[in-house]
């Protein structure tokens, strides 16, 4: 693969770091990223993902544009309100980079469809809506071996974690997976955004953080944040960052 | 009318502050730096006079080869950075949460890590103090 005189020219500010350069920016364009939700998350997510030049990106969303979504959720605009998330998502992307192949899939991720779907990908990203996805996308990626992502959002505060529970970390500990941090999904009524709002500019910087630790992961630089989760309070704009040890007794990812 | 102005105001300082950034070392991937809002004209939460953008910044740096086209920046590193600043802005607008006057949020986006320095008011400062 080499790169056109057009990708020197539109990638050139990757291309002359020394981190990137022209070997990374061929990574990012033969990867393939699965975006979970194209909401509030996915919307910056899909958007930097794409402008980065991510050569494939899977849209999972089964949702219609609704014009509360759009103080947060950017990459729909007004005249998309009643439309398919994953088309509305489409276009927005196909504007910004036409090399971009992307993959729209129309459907609910559950315990019986979320593994097939995930092999397909090196690297997914979760900023779905709800508990029980959250948890079946956790353990296709656990068993596919592919790295989550994974990040959310609650009125004024958000948090981000890599998971990658197939992995040891530098001192040779395995890592966790999602399901150390969340055993169950929470029964708790009135905590979407729908319910409890949300500052529309939380959404942009989880997403965009979202997307830098994608990146990060498919080139293999810098710190991954595997075994690690940040806490951002937006009000305070105060960051923390907390390790996440590995449930031994995890349904998931720990077995007997 | 006067909160308007001092949003415009706080703007234009923040992102002089973004185009004129600290210096980066050449290839690095990702150093992003926020000093938003400045409120020279208040006081912080003890009485204490807050700093400008000037008292971070004396004078503008005589550096060669120190823009995004010359060194490179990872996109999405401008993305938070954008997110983070427009939250700030809203916040200083509804006067809810801690205002950033008289603090520096640094990001390094390699790490993942984030530092909160306190910003200091310079005395000398040729724009907000008065010798």
């Amino acid at each position: 693969m080499t790169l056109s005189d057009d990708q020197l020219e539109r990638y050139a500010r990757h291309i002359i770091l020394k981190e990137i350069g022209g070997p990374g920016q061929k990574k990012l364009l033969k990867s393939r990223v699965l975006v979970i939700g194209a909401g509030g998350l996915g919307s910056p997510v899909l958007m930097y993902l794409a402008a980065a030049g991510v050569g494939t990106i899977g849209i999972v969303d089964d949702d219609a544009v609704s014009l509360s979504n759009l103080q947060r959720q950017i990459i729909h605009a007004t005249g998309n309100v009643g439309e398919a998330k994953t088309s509305s998502a489409q276009k927005a992307l196909l504007n910004t980079n036409p090399g971009t192949v992307v993959n729209l899939h129309n459907f609910r991720l559950t315990n019986d469809n979320a593994a097939a779907l995930i092999k397909e990908y090196d690297i997914v990203a979760d900023g779905c809506d709800n508990f029980e996805t959250r948890l079946a996308v956790n353990r296709a990626c656990f068993k596919e071996k592919v790295p989550l992502v994974s990040a959310a959002l609650m009125k004024f505060d958000g948090q981000l974690a890599t998971f990658r529970p197939f992995d040891k970390d530098l001192n040779g500990k395995p890592l966790p997976c999602y399901q150390c941090l969340v055993p169950q999904a929470p029964r708790i009524e009135g905590q979407t955004c729908a319910e409890v709002g949300i500052l529309g500019t939380i959404a942009g910087v989880m997403g965009t953080m979202q997307a830098t630790e994608v990146i990060k992961e498919i080139l293999g630089v810098g710190d991954s944040l595997a075994g690690k989760l940040i806490l951002y309070n937006g009000l305070e704009a105060s960051f923390k960052t907390i390790k996440l040890p590995k449930d031994p007794g995890c349904p998931c990812c720990s077995r007997g | 009318m006067k909160r308007f102005l001092l949003i415009i105001g706080m703007f234009v300082l923040a992102s002089a502050g973004q185009a004129a950034s600290a210096p980066q070392e050449r290839g690095e991937v990702t150093f992003g730096e926020s000093g938003l809002p400045f409120r020279p004209f208040d006081k912080d939460l003890n009485g204490k006079p807050l700093p400008c953008y000037q008292c971070l910044v004396p004078q503008a740096p005589r550096i060669e080869g120190q823009t995004c086209a010359e060194v490179g920046i990872l996109g999405t590193i401008a993305g938070v950075m954008g997110t983070m600043q427009a939250t700030e802005v809203i916040k200083e607008i509804l006067g809810v949460g801690d205002s950033l006057a008289g603090k520096l949020i640094l990001y390094n986006g390699l790490e993942a890590s984030f530092k909160t320095i306190k910003l200091p008011k310079d005395p000398g400062c040729p724009c907000c103090s008065r010798g």
